[in-house]
C-alpha cells in the first residue's frame, strides 16, 4: 500500500459526508448524476430481475420433476424457459457486473471523481428501465416462446408478443452501448495522475476489455433485432426460406453479437476475481500483464468463433471447420487467467473470508464450464451434443458458475464500500457453500443427462431419465436457497449501524483508500499513483 | 465537495488549451470540388465494363471519397490518432463480419454438392437454378 | 454544464476544459463506430444477396433514377461543406457566420429528404415495396429470382439513412438554436464539433450507398 502519495492527509480537516447523506429526498435519485448512486439503482433493479429470473427457472425445474405435465402445460413451458433466458441474459447478467459494480467502481480505482459523461450515465440508466418495462409489457401480454435466440422464421410466425419482446432487446442494448461508451472514455481521460495503462487495477482492464466488445458487438444486435421486426411487420423476406431467403443468415446475425455477449458477460467476472485472488492471497497478482492483454485477446478472439452455434444449423462445413479450429484459439488466453490466478494463490497468505470461497468456488466451476466447451467446439462432437442439455450445463457452468458466483463476490467484496457495514462472516460463507452444493447438483447432473441424449427446451421427456432430472431439481432448490441465505446475509446488514473500517480486506487499489461508503466525490484529496495497483 | 484539486482552478478557462486548429478556406473548398467530381466519375466508370472488377472499382472510387470526408471535414488528419484507430477498428469489425459470413454462403455445396442443392437456398445460382425454387407467394 | 453566460466553465470531475474536450470527442468517434457495425449489418444483407443474387440487382436497379440518387449524392457534399465551414466558423468566434451555414446545412439536409419522398412515392405508386407488400409486375423480371428481396433491402438501407438525416437535422436545429444563443466560441465548440462529425458520417454511408444501389455495374 506503498502507492499513493495525497497530497496531504486526510486527518486535518473535518470529514464530507457520504454521498448517502451528500442530498436527500427521492429526487437525489431519480436526477442523480453521482455514478455510485446510479450503481446503485442498477444493482437493486438487476437484483429484482434476477429474482425474476430466478423464479422462472425454479418453475421450469419444478416442472421438469416428472415426464409430461406437472405444474403447466407445454406452451407455458415455452414462455417459462424463454422467459428465464431473457431476463436473465438482458436484464440480469449484461448489465450485471459493468452497471452496477463496474459504476460503483471503476472510477473509485481509477481515482475518478465521476464517469467521464454523468448524464449519459444516468439516460443508460433510464433506457434499460424503458426497456425492462418492454420486456414486463411483453410478459403480461402473452409471452414470447421463441427461446432468448428469437431464431427465425419461428420468430416470424408464432403469435406471441416477439415484436414487444424484441424491442426490449433492442433498447436493452443501447443501455449497454452506452454504459460502454462511458467506461470507455472515462478509462482514456480520468485516470489519476501517474496511473499509467500499466498501473490500472484488472478489474478497470476488464471492463475496458468489455466495453470494446459492447461499443462492437451490440450494434449488430441493434440491426438484427430491426431486420427481425421488419420481417415480422414488412415481410422482408431476408432470412425467410419461403421468401427466397436464408434462415441460417439470421444466425450468423444473432451470433455475431451473441457470442461476443457471452464475453460480455464473463470478462467482468474474470476482473472481479482478479481483485479477490490477489487480495485474499495478500500477494501482488502473478502474471499482471498477461491477465490485462488476455481480456484483450478474449475481446478479440471473442468476434472470431461465433459460427460454433451453427455446426448442425445447415452453415457449410467449411465454414464449421474454420469456427471449430478459431474456438479452440479461445482456451489460451483463458488458460492464461486461470492458471495466472492459481500462480498468484500458490504460496500465498490466503485468507479465506467470503468474497474468496466465491472466487474459489468461480475457479473450480469456471474451469468445468470452459472445458466442457472445447468438447463443445470440436464439430465432430458436437453433432451428438449439440441442442442436449450438456450445452445447458455448459453454459450455465459459465455463465452462473463463473459470471453469477464472481458477481456475488464481488459485491460481498464490495458491500461494506457500498454500504459501510460488514456482514456476518459465517453467515455469508455458508450461503456461498450452499450454493455451491446446488449449483453442483443441477448442473453436473445436466452433463449426464445431455451426453446420455436429452434434448433441450423439450416439455417431456422419456421415462429412465427422470431420476436424473428429478435430482437436478431439488439441486436448483438447494441452489434457490443458497441465494436466499446470501440475500439475507447481505439485506440484513442495512438494519444495523454503519460499522465497516474504510479497508476491511487489506486491499490495495485506490478505492479502499477513501471512506466506506465514499463522500460524494469519492476523495478528499485527488490521488496520485507512483506504483502498480497491487504492489504491497 | 472537494476542492483541494490544485490543477482544478489553475486550468480554468484555458479552453482547448491552445488555440483551435482552423483549416483554411481552400482546403474546405478544394476537398469540396474533388468529391463534386469524384461523384461524377462514380457514375462514369460505372458506364464502363471492368468485368469482375466493376464493384471493386465503384467501392474503390467511394473510398477515396470517403476517406477525404474522414481526414479532412472530419478533421482526422489532424486529431488525435486515437479517433482513426477507432475508425479502422470498427472497419476491421466490419470484416471480421463479412469474412466468415460469406465463406459460408459460399460453400455450402462445397463438400457434399446434393446436400448443399436441397437444403439451402442463398447457396449459389447454379444449385438454385438445379433447385427450382418456388417463385415466393407475394411474387 | 448549465450554459447560459459566454464563458464556459467545464464540468469540475474533469482536469481542464481541454481534457474534456477530448473526452467527448473520444465518445463522440466512439458512438460512430457503433454507428458503423450498425449499418453493417445491413451492408451484409447486401452483400449476401448481391453475391448470390447478381442477375437480380442487376436487373432490379435499374428501377432506381440514378440521376436522383447522384442529386441527393451532391446535396450531402455540400451539406458536409456548409457543416465543415460552420465548425469552422466557430472556431473563429464568428456567430453569424457559423449560423449562416448551419442553416444552409439544414436546408440541404431538408431537400435530400424531398428528394428521397419523391422516390419513395414512385416506388410505393409502382408496388416496388419489401417482400409482403410487393406487387409490382414488369417485364423486367421475367425470370428474375426473388426482386422483392432488393426492395426490402433498398428500404431498409435507405431508410435507416433517411432516419439518420432526420436526427442529424434535429441534432444541426439544436446547435443553432445554442449558436444563435451565444453559447459557443472559439474558447468552446464542442457540441459544434461532435454534432459535425455525426453528419459527416451520414454523409459518409451516403457516398457508399450511392454506387452500391443506384449504379449497380
Amino acid at each position: 500500500m506503498t502507492q499513493y502519495s495525497p497530497k496531504s492527509a486526510q486527518g486535518d480537516r473535518p470529514a464530507s459526508p457520504s454521498f448517502y447523506k451528500a442530498a436527500r429526498g427521492i429526487g437525489s435519485w431519480l436526477y442523480t448524476l453521482d455514478h455510485k448512486r446510479i450503481g446503485i439503482m442498477y444493482l437493486v433493479f438487476v437484483l429484482a430481475a434476477f429474482l425474476l429470473g430466478g423464479v422462472f427457472a425454479l418453475l421450469v425445474r419444478t416442472e421438469l420433476l416428472t415426464p409430461g405435465k406437472t405444474i403447466v402445460d407445454a406452451n407455458t413451458y415455452n414462455r417459462l424457459f424463454t422467459l428465464h433466458g431473457v431476463v436473465m441474459v438482458f436484464l440480469v447478467i449484461i448489465p450485471s457486473i459493468p452497471a452496477s459494480l463496474g459504476n460503483l467502481i471503476l472510477p473509485l480505482q481509477l481515482g475518478a471523481k465521476d464517469v467521464a459523461f454523468p448524464r449519459l450515465n444516468l439516460a443508460s440508466f433510464y433506457i434499460y428501465l424503458i426497456g425492462a418495462c418492454f420486456a414486463l409489457y411483453s410478459l403480461v401480454n402473452g409471452a414470447v416462446d421463441t427461446g432468448w435466440t428469437f431464431y427465425t422464421p419461428y420468430s416470424n410466425t408464432t403469435d406471441t408478443s416477439v415484436i414487444s419482446m424484441v424491442l426490449a432487446a433492442f433498447i436493452l442494448g443501447f443501455s449497454s452501448i452506452f454504459t460502454g461508451l462511458n467506461f470507455i472514455a472515462t478509462t482514456h481521460s480520468l485516470r489519476a495522475p501517474g496511473m499509467t495503462f500499466f498501473r490500472m487495477p484488472l478489474f478497470v482492464w476488464a471492463l475496458y476489455a468489455t466495453s470494446v466488445i459492447q461499443i462492437l458487438a451490440t450494434p449488430v444486435l441493434a440491426i438484427t433485432l430491426l431486420l427481425l421486426l421488419a420481417e415480422r411487420v414488412l415481410k422482408v423476406g431476408i432470412f425467410d426460406p419461403a421468401m427466397g431467403g436464408d434462415a441460417v443468415l439470421f444466425q450468423h446475425f444473432f451470433w455475431f453479437y451473441s457470442h461476443p455477449a457471452v464475453y460480455i458477460m464473463i470478462v467482468p467476472g474474470f476482473g472481479v476475481v482478479s481483485e479477490l485472488i490477489t487480495t485474499f492471497s495478500r500477494k501482488p497478482i502473478f502474471g499482471y500483464r498477461a491477465i490485462a492483454m488476455s481480456s484483450i485477446g478474449i475481446a478479440i478472439i471473442g468476434f472470431l468463433v461465433w459460427g460454433h452455434h451453427m455446426f448442425t444449423a445447415g452453415q457449410s462445413e467449411i465454414a464449421g471447420m474454420i469456427f471449430s479450429f478459431l474456438t479452440f484459439l479461445v482456451a489460451i488466453p483463458t488458460a492464461i487467467k486461470v492458471l495466472n490466478w492459481t500462480a498468484t494463490m500458490y504460496r500465498g497468505s490466503i485468507v479465506l473470508r467470503t468474497p474468496m470461497w466465491y472466487a474459489i468456488g468461480f475457479l473450480y466451476l469456471f474451469t468445468v464450464g470452459g472445458l466442457t466447451g472445447m468438447y463443445l467446439a470440436t464439430a465432430g462432437t458436437d453433432v451428438h451434443l449439440h441442442d442436449t442439455y450438456f450445452v445447458v450445463a455448459h453454459f450455465h457452468f459459465v455463465m452462473m458458475g463463473g459470471t453469477m458466483f464472481a458477481f456475488l463476490g464481488g459485491l460481498h467484496y464490495w458491500w461494506p464500500k457500498i454500504t459501510g457495514r460488514m456482514y456476518n462472516e459465517t453467515l455469508g460463507s455458508f450461503a456461498c457453500l450452499v450454493a455451491f452444493i446446488g449449483f453442483n447438483m443441477t448442473f453436473l447432473t445436466q452433463f449426464v443427462l445431455g451426453a446420455q441424449g436429452m434434448p433441450r427446451r423439450y416439455y417431456n421427456y422419456l421415462d429412465q431419465f427422470q431420476p436424473l432430472h428429478a435430482f437436478s431439481s431439488v439441486g436448483s432448490y438447494v441452489l434457490g436457497l443458497g441465494f436466499l441465505l446470501s440475500a439475507v446475509c447481505l439485506l440484513g446488514t442495512l438494519f444495523k449501524k454503519s460499522d465497516a473500517p474504510d479497508n476491511p480486506w487489506e486491499g490495495t487499489t485506490l478505492e479502499w483508500q477513501t471512506a466506506s461508503p465514499p463522500p460524494l466525490e469519492n476523495f478528499h484529496d485527488q490521488p496520485a499513483v507512483n506504483a502498480g495497483p497491487y504492489d504491497r | 465537495m472537494t476542492q483541494a484539486n490544485a490543477t482544478h482552478s489553475s486550468n480554468h478557462g484555458d479552453g482547448h488549451g491552445d488555440e483551435p486548429h482552423v483549416l483554411p478556406m481552400q482546403v474546405y473548398l478544394g476537398v469540396w470540388a474533388a468529391l463534386v467530381f469524384l461523384t461524377i466519375v462514380t457514375v462514369a466508370v460505372s458506364r464502363f465494363d471492368f468485368g469482375s472488377a466493376n464493384t471493386f472499382v465503384a467501392l474503390l472510387v467511394a473510398t477515396i471519397k470517403g476517406a477525404l470526408v474522414v481526414l479532412y471535414f472530419m478533421h482526422l488528419r489532424y486529431d488525435n490518432k486515437l479517433y482513426l484507430i477507432i475508425l479502422l477498428a470498427s472497419l476491421l469489425f466490419v470484416s471480421i463480419f463479412f469474412t466468415p459470413t460469406l465463406i459460408d454462403l459460399h460453400t455450402r455445396d462445397a463438400l457434399d454438392p446434393i446436400k448443399g442443392r436441397t437444403m439451402y437456398k442463398l447457396s449459389t445460382s447454379k444449385a438454385k437454378s438445379q433447385d427450382a425454387a418456388p417463385a415466393p407467394a407475394a411474387h | 454544464m448549465a450554459i447560459m453566460g459566454r464563458e464556459y466553465h467545464h464540468a469540475h470531475h474533469f482536469p481542464s476544459a481541454r481534457a474534456e474536450a477530448d473526452a467527448a470527442k473520444l465518445g463522440m468517434w466512439t458512438f460512430l463506430a457503433t454507428e458503423v457495425l450498425m449499418f453493417s449489418g445491413l451492408f451484409m444483407a447486401y452483400t449476401a444477396y448481391r453475391s448470390t443474387h447478381a442477375e437480380m440487382f442487376k436487373a432490379a436497379h435499374q428501377l432506381l433514377d440514378w440521376r436522383l440518387g447522384g442529386l441527393n449524392t451532391l446535396v450531402l457534399i455540400l451539406s458536409s461543406l456548409t457543416m465543415a465551414l460552420g465548425v469552422r466558423s466557430a472556431q473563429q468566434n464568428k456567430r453569424e457566420q457559423s449560423a449562416f451555414y448551419l442553416v444552409v446545412t439544414l436546408l440541404c439536409a431538408g431537400a435530400f429528404l424531398v428528394v428521397k419522398y419523391f422516390e419513395y412515392t414512385h416506388k410505393i405508386h409502382l408496388g416496388l415495396l419489401p417482400g409482403g407488400y410487393y406487387t409490382y409486375n414488369g417485364p423486367e423480371f421475367a425470370g428474375i429470382d426473388s426482386p422483392h428481396i432488393f426492395f426490402g433491402i433498398y428500404f431498409l438501407l435507405t431508410g435507416l439513412h433517411g432516419f439518420h438525416v432526420l436526427f442529424g437535422m434535429i441534432a444541426i436545429t439544436w446547435i443553432l438554436l445554442r449558436t444563435t444563443r451565444g453559447d459557443f466560441s472559439s474558447k468552446y465548440y464542442t457540441p459544434v464539433e461532435l454534432v459535425g462529425l455525426y453528419w459527416h458520417l451520414v454523409d459518409l454511408i451516403w457516398i457508399y450507398l450511392f454506387p452500391l444501389l443506384y449504379l449497380v455495374g
